[in-house]
C-alpha cells in the first residue's frame, strides 16, 4: 500500500534539510572553500541585509516589470499573429514550420543583435525575451483554433452566427485551454531569457545582482541572488501550472 | 470569421495534413517568405536608413561566414564548443538516464525526490555559472559543467516518464522468464523507453548548446560564443552576425540529424515518438 502524502512530504523535507545540513557542515569543516560556497546559515543573514536595504525587492521588481512588459507586448502580438496564421491557412501552414525550426534553434543566443540595435540596456533584454517567448504563443494559438471541435462549429453554423459571434462565442472559448498552454510556455521562456540575459549583460534586476556579486566576490550575495531566482522561477512555474489546470477544468 | 471558412478549415485538416500539391504550395510559400525576408533585410541595409556597420547586408554576412570557414578562423572555436557540448551531453545524459531510471522504477524514491528535480528543472541554469567559474575556472571545464547541468534535467524527466509507461505485463512476463536486475533493464525497459529517451536526448542537446555557448559569451577563452561576443566588443558586427549564422545553421542541422535518427531508430515500431520535432 502506498505511503500517505504527508509522510512523502515529510521525507522530501528531510532530504532537502539533509542536503542543506551537509553543505553547512562541509563549509564549516572547510572541505569546501568558503570563498566559493557560502554556508546556508549565512544566506539567511545576507538575505535579511538585502531585504532591509530594499535592494532585493527593488531588483526583483525590475525583473518582474521586465517580464510583465514583455508579456504584455509579446502575448498580445503572439495571439494576434497566431489568429492571423490560422485565418490565412496556407501562409500559416508555411510559416508554422519555419517558426518551429526557429524555436528549435538557440534563439536566445541572438541577444548580441539586440545589444547592437538597442544598446546595453533593458530594452535589448526585453526585445530578446519577446522574440524567444512569442513563438510558442503564435504556434499554439494557431494550433488551438485548428483543433476546435467540428460539432461546435456546426452548431454555430446552424445558429447562423456572424463571423464575430462565431469567433467570440465558439472559437475563442473552445480554443482557450490550448491557447493558455502556449501562453504558459511563452511566459516561462520570457522569464528564462530575461534572467539569463540580465546576468550575461549585467543590466537590470536579479540576474544583474548575481553578475555583480560574482565580480565583487561577494559569495553570500551571489547565493542569495541564485536562490531568489530559483524561488521566483519555482513560484512562476507552479502558479502557471495551476492556472493551466484551472483553465482546462473550465 | 465565416462559419463556412471555419468549417472548411477544420475539415481540410486545417492544412496540417494536406495532399501533395498542397504541401508543394506550402513549400513554395516557405521559400517566398524566406526570400522576402532576405530581400527586405538587403534593401534596408542598402537604403542607408541605418548605420551600415550596424546593419550589414545578408550577402556580406554570408560571405563573412564563408571566409571564416574557409580560412579556418572558426575551426578551433568550433572544436572547443563541440567538445564542451558533447562532453556535457555525455555526462548529463548518463547521469540523467541513471537518475531517471531510478526515479521511474522505484516508486517511493520517485514520489519523494522527483518533485525536487521538477522544481529545479525550470530554473535558468546560467545563473549557476558564477559558481561553476569559481570551482572550475574560466576554461572549458566550467562550460562542460553548464551543459551537463542543462542536459541532465530534460533527460532525467523523459527517462522517468519513459520507465513509467512500460507496461507492467511486459515486466511480469520478463520476470517469469527469469530476467532480473540489469537484464530486465536491457531486455524490457530500454527497448520500451527508447522513443522517450531519444526525445529527451534531442531536447538535452538543444539546452546543452544554449548553456555552453551562453556561458562562453559571459566569460571564456575560446569557443563560438566567445568569438561572437569578442566581435561585438570590437564592433565587428558583420563578423558577429556571420558567427551567429554558423551557430544557427549548425544547431538546426544537428536537431535535424537527431530527429532523423529518432525516426529511423523508431521506424520498426511505428512509434510516434519525436513527432513534436519542429520539422
Amino acid at each position: 500500500m502506498p505511503l500517505p502524502q504527508w509522510i512523502i512530504v515529510g521525507l522530501r523535507s528531510l532530504v532537502i534539510l539533509g542536503a542543506l545540513f551537509a553543505l553547512e557542515l562541509m563549509v564549516r569543516l572547510e572541505w569546501i572553500n568558503p570563498l566559493f560556497l557560502a554556508r546556508p546559515t549565512s544566506w539567511v543573514g545576507a538575505f535579511r541585509a538585502l531585504m532591509a536595504e530594499g535592494e532585493l525587492p527593488k531588483l526583483a521588481w525590475i525583473t518582474l516589470s521586465e517580464i510583465g512588459l514583455t508579456f504584455l507586448v509579446g502575448g498580445a502580438a503572439g495571439l494576434l499573429l497566431g489568429t492571423l496564421l490560422y485565418r490565412f491557412r496556407r501562409v500559416g501552414e508555411a510559416s508554422s514550420s519555419l517558426l518551429g525550426a526557429m524555436f528549435a534553434s538557440p534563439i536566445v543566443l541572438l541577444y548580441p543583435i539586440f545589444l547592437v540595435i538597442f544598446g546595453r540596456n533593458r530594452m535589448a533584454i526585453m526585445a530578446q525575451a519577446m522574440v524567444t517567448g512569442i513563438i510558442p504563443i503564435i504556434l499554439q494559438t494557431r494550433n488551438s483554433f485548428l483543433h476546435v471541435n467540428e460539432t461546435l462549429i456546426d452548431v454555430g453554423r446552424v445558429l447562423n452566427l456572424t463571423r464575430r459571434q462565431m469567433f467570440f462565442h465558439i472559437m475563442l472559448p473552445a480554443a482557450a485551454p490550448m491557447i493558455f498552454t502556449g501562453i504558459r510556455l511563452g511566459l516561462i521562456y520570457m522569464l528564462l531569457s530575461i534572467i539569463a540575459i540580465e546576468y550575461i549583460v549585467g543590466v537590470g534586476g536579479l540576474g544583474n545582482l548575481v553578475s555583480d556579486a560574482y565580480f565583487r566576490l561577494n559569495t553570500d550575495e551571489l547565493y542569495v541572488g541564485v536562490i531568489t531566482v530559483g524561488l521566483l522561477s519555482l513560484i512562476f512555474y507552479t502558479f502557471l501550472t495551476r492556472a493551466q489546470r484551472w483553465v482546462q477544468r473550465m | 470569421m465565416g462559419a463556412a471558412d471555419v468549417t472548411s478549415d477544420v475539415r481540410a485538416g486545417g492544412g496540417v495534413a494536406g495532399r501533395p500539391h498542397r504541401e508543394l504550395r506550402a513549400g513554395t510559400i516557405q521559400v517566398l517568405i524566406v526570400l522576402g525576408l532576405l530581400l527586405l533585410w538587403e534593401s534596408v541595409s542598402r537604403s542607408g536608413l541605418f548605420f551600415e556597420r550596424l546593419f550589414p547586408s545578408p550577402v556580406a554576412v554570408t560571405l563573412a561566414a564563408w571566409r571564416h570557414l574557409q580560412q579556418g578562423i572558426v575551426l578551433p572555436h568550433l572544436a572547443t564548443s563541440a567538445m564542451e557540448i558533447s562532453l556535457g551531453l555525455l555526462i548529463g545524459g548518463t547521469l540523467g538516464t541513471l537518475m531517471g531510471m531510478a526515479l521511474g522504477s522505484r516508486p517511493l524514491f520517485g514520489r519523494v525526490c522527483e518533485p525536487i528535480f521538477m522544481y529545479c528543472a525550470p530554473v535558468p541554469k546560467i545563473i549557476i555559472y558564477p559558481i561553476s567559474l569559481w570551482f572550475l575556472g574560466i576554461g572549458p571545464a566550467s562550460k562542460v559543467a553548464q551543459s551537463t547541468l542543462a542536459s541532465f534535467f530534460p533527460i532525467l524527466i523523459s527517462t522517468a516518464a519513459a520507465i513509467r509507461q512500460v507496461k507492467p505485463v511486459h515486466i511480469d512476463v520478463a520476470r517469469l522468464l527469469g530476467a532480473k536486475g540489469f537484464a530486465l533493464y536491457r531486455k524490457v525497459y530500454l527497448p520500451a523507453m527508447l522513443g522517450h529517451v531519444l526525445v529527451g536526448l534531442r531536447l538535452g542537446m538543444g539546452v546543452a548548446i544554449i548553456s555552453s555557448l551562453m556561458a562562453e559569451t559571459k566569460l571564456a577563452e575560446k569557443g563560438l560564443g566567445f568569438l561572437t561576443i569578442e566581435y561585438y566588443n570590437h564592433f565587428r558586427i558583420t563578423e558577429m552576425y556571420s558567427i551567429l549564422l554558423i551557430i544557427f545553421t549548425g544547431a538546426v542541422l544537428l536537431n535535424w540529424i537527431f530527429y532523423w535518427a529518432e525516426r529511423r531508430l523508431l521506424r520498426y515500431r511505428g512509434s510516434d515518438a519525436g513527432q513534436n520535432a519542429f520539422f
